[in-house]
C-alpha cells in the first residue's frame, strides 16, 4: 500500500521528486551565497528568500509555458511569455531583497549580492536545468511509452495471427475430409494410409504450427503430404507437377503459409475444372531467400470455379504475410482467363 | 595583518571613539563623491579642535606637494586619475591630540537624502619635532593599509553631528550569523574589518543606512562650529 503511493508515476512519487529538487536547488544555492562556514542564519534567510521567487517562475515556465514550445505560434506563446516571467520574478527578487526584506525579516542584516541582470541569469540558468530535466524524463516517458505499443501491437499481431490460424485449419480440413469421405464411399483402399497422412497433418496443424516458425523442411514435408492427400481424391486429368528442394538447413518459416497457396490452387483449379488441369509447383532456395511458385489453369470452369481466386483463404496468407513479414517478402498474384499464377518472394 | 595596519584601523578608535566600525574599502568613490563645503572650518569636540579644509586648499597637501618637489619626485600627490577625482572633492581633517597631528582624508557621498562620510587615516606626526628627519611619523616605514570609517553627517544649525556606525553592534550580529556583511576577523587582536566593496557599503547603506540600531549615542560626535 504505502509502496504503491510512491510507484513511479504516483502523486506521491511526483511531489517527493519536486521536494528533492528544492532541496538540492537549495543546497547548491546556499553554498553559492553563504558568507561563512558553516553557513549563518542569514545564509539559509537569504537562500530561502531567493529560492523563493526563483520557483514560481521554474514552475510557471515548466506546466504554462513549456507545453507552448514547438506549437504554432511559439513565439507570442512561449519565447514572450518567458521574458515576461523572467524579468517579473527578476523585479521580485530585486525589491524582495532592496526593500521588503526590511519589514519583512528585521532581525537579519543582509543587502543582494547581484545586480538585476545577474539574478535574471540565475533564473535563465535554473529554467534551462529544469527543462531539460524535463525534457529528458518526457524522453523516458515516450521511450517507454514506445516499448509499451510495441508490445501491445506485438501482442495484437498474435492474436490476429492465432485467429488467422484457427480460420485456415478449418477450411483445409474440410476440403481433406471431402475428400477422404469420398474415398470411403467408395471403399478405396488407399483410405487407411490417407488417414495416417491426415493424422500427420494433424499433429502439424494442431500441435507444432503453434510455433511462431518452423523449419522449412518441415513444412515442405507436410506440403509434399498434403499434395499426396490432394492426388488421392483427384482424377487422372490431373496434372500435379512439383519441384521443391529439400534441404534447406537450419531455415525456417512461418507455418502453413505455402499450404494455403496450394490448397488455393486445388480448390479453385483442379475442383472447378472439368477438363484437363495441371498445377505446377515449384520451390527454390538462396541464402535465407525462398520463390515458390504456383500455377494452376482454370480448364473449363464450371459453376463452383465461379468463385473469386481471393477468397477466405488468399485474404487470410496476406494478411499473415504482411504481419509477419514485412517487407520482406513480394507477392505476385496473375489472374487471367486460363491461369492462375501466384510468385511469392519471402526473406527469411 | 600587521600590526601598522591595525595601528591604522584603529586610528579613528583611539581618536575618537572605541566601536566604531572599519572597512578594508572606501564607501566613497570618484564617481560617487560629492562636495559640501558647510563641513569646512574649524570645529570644537570636547577640548579639542579639528580643522577641516577641502583637499586643494589644504595645508596637508601643500606640505606633501612640497616634499614630493623637494624630494625631486614631480610626480603628482596622487595615485592616479580616479584618486585625483576622488582627493581634489574632498576633505582633510585636521587635529591634534596627545602631541601627535593627526591628518584624515575624509569623502562625503549622497545616499538617498542623507551625507555619508568615508574617513580615512593620513598621517599623524608629533608635534613637537626638532628637524624633518625627527619626524616620527606613525605610518613612516613598513607596509600598511588604511581602513576607512563611516559616519552619516548631520548638520544641525552650527552643530555637526558624526554619527558613526556603530561596530558593536555590527560585530555580534555578524557573530550570531544575522547579518551577512563580508568581513574578516582577527582573533589575535580581536578586531573585525569589513571587507564588503565600495558597492556593497553604498547597498548595504541605501537599505539599512536609517535604521537606528545602527548608530548609538556613544558612537555620536557633536562638534560644534567656532
Amino acid at each position: 500500500m504505502v509502496l504503491n503511493k510512491f510507484s513511479e508515476n504516483s502523486k506521491g512519487m511526483h511531489i517527493v521528486q519536486h521536494v528533492l529538487f528544492a532541496l538540492l536547488s537549495f543546497f547548491i544555492l546556499l553554498n553559492i551565497f553563504r558568507t561563512s562556514r558553516p553557513p549563518a542564519v542569514v545564509d539559509y534567510v537569504y537562500t530561502a528568500l531567493f529560492l523563493a521567487t526563483l520557483l514560481p517562475a521554474i514552475y510557471l515556465h515548466l506546466y504554462w509555458l513549456l507545453p507552448n514550445l514547438g506549437g504554432k505560434n511559439s513565439l507570442i506563446y512561449y519565447v514572450i511569455p518567458l521574458l515576461l516571467v523572467t524579468a517579473f520574478f527578476t523585479w521580485v527578487n530585486v525589491q524582495l531583497f532592496d526593500h521588503w526584506s526590511v519589514k519583512l525579516f528585521p532581525g537579519f542584516f543582509f543587502i543582494s549580492y547581484y545586480k538585476w541582470w545577474e539574478i535574471a541569469l540565475f533564473f535563465v540558468v535554473f529554467v534551462s536545468i529544469t527543462t531539460l530535466f524535463k525534457l529528458s524524463k518526457s524522453w523516458f516517458v515516450v521511450s517507454r511509452l514506445q516499448r509499451q505499443l510495441l508490445e501491445t501491437e506485438k501482442q495484437r499481431v498474435q492474436a490476429e495471427l492465432k485467429a488467422l490460424k484457427a480460420q485456415i485449419n478449418p477450411h483445409f480440413f474440410f476440403n481433406t475430409l471431402n475428400s477422404i469421405y469420398s474415398m470411403s464411399l467408395d471403399k478405396d483402399e488407399r483410405l487407411p494410409g490417407t488417414v495416417l497422412q491426415l493424422s500427420e497433418l494433424m499433429r502439424y496443424f494442431l500441435y507444432e504450427s503453434r510455433e511462431d516458425l518452423v523449419p522449412l523442411s518441415k513444412e515442405i514435408h507436410v506440403l509434399n503430404d498434403y499434395i499426396a492427400l490432394q492426388k488421392i481424391r483427384s482424377d487422372e486429368k490431373l496434372k500435379i507437377k512439383t519441384e521443391m528442394e529439400e534441404d534447406h538447413g537450419q531455415q525456417k518459416i512461418a507455418p502453413l503459409l505455402l499450404i494455403a497457396f496450394v490448397e488455393n490452387a486445388f480448390k479453385h483449379g483442379a475442383k472447378g475444372s472439368t477438363g484437363d488441369v495441371f498445377i505446377n509447383i515449384k520451390l527454390t532456395a538462396a541464402q535465407n531467400t525462398i520463390n515458390f511458385r504456383v500455377e494452376n489453369n482454370k480448364g473449363v470452369v464450371d459453376e463452383t470455379a465461379k468463385e473469386d481466386h481471393g477468397g477466405l483463404g488468399l485474404d487470410n496468407v496476406k494478411r499473415r504475410l504482411e504481419l509477419i513479414y514485412p517487407q520482406k517478402h513480394k507477392l505476385l498474384i496473375e489472374n487471367n482467363n486460363k491461369t492462375f499464377l501466384v510468385q511469392l518472394q519471402l526473406q527469411l | 595583518m600587521n600590526k601598522k595596519l591595525f595601528l591604522a584601523t584603529s586610528l579613528v578608535a583611539m581618536t575618537f571613539l572605541s566601536s566604531c566600525l572599519t572597512s578594508l574599502h572606501n564607501l566613497v568613490t570618484y564617481k560617487s563623491v560629492v562636495s559640501d563645503n558647510r563641513i569646512t572650518g574649524n570645529w570644537q569636540y570636547d577640548d579639542m579642535t579639528i580643522k577641516i579644509e577641502t583637499v586643494p586648499t589644504s595645508s596637508f597637501l601643500k606640505k606633501l606637494t612640497a616634499a614630493k618637489v623637494n624630494g625631486e619626485e614631480k610626480k603628482s600627490a596622487y595615485d592616479s586619475k580616479e584618486d585625483s577625482l576622488l582627493y581634489s572633492r574632498s576633505y582633510i581633517i585636521d587635529f591634534t591630540k596627545n602631541n601627535y597631528r593627526y591628518y584624515m582624508a575624509c569623502c562625503l557621498t549622497r545616499i538617498g537624502d542623507d551625507l555619508y562620510a568615508d574617513m580615512e587615516p593620513l598621517t599623524a606626526e608629533p608635534v613637537n619635532k626638532t628637524t624633518e628627519s625627527d619626524i616620527d611619523n606613525l605610518f613612516n616605514g613598513g607596509s600598511y593599509t588604511t581602513t576607512h570609517s563611516i559616519a552619516k553627517l548631520i548638520f544641525r544649525g552650527s552643530e555637526l553631528e558624526l554619527r558613526i556606525l556603530n561596530g558593536d553592534f555590527i560585530k555580534e550580529r555578524l557573530n550570531n550569523g544575522t547579518a551577512a556583511v563580508r568581513y574578516e576577523k582577527d582573533d589575535l587582536f580581536a578586531t573585525t574589518l569589513i571587507t564588503a566593496s565600495s558597492g556593497e557599503l553604498r547597498q548595504f547603506l541605501t537599505k539599512y543606512g536609517n535604521d537606528e540600531r545602527l548608530y548609538s549615542s556613544k558612537n555620536t560626535l557633536t562638534l560644534k562650529k567656532i
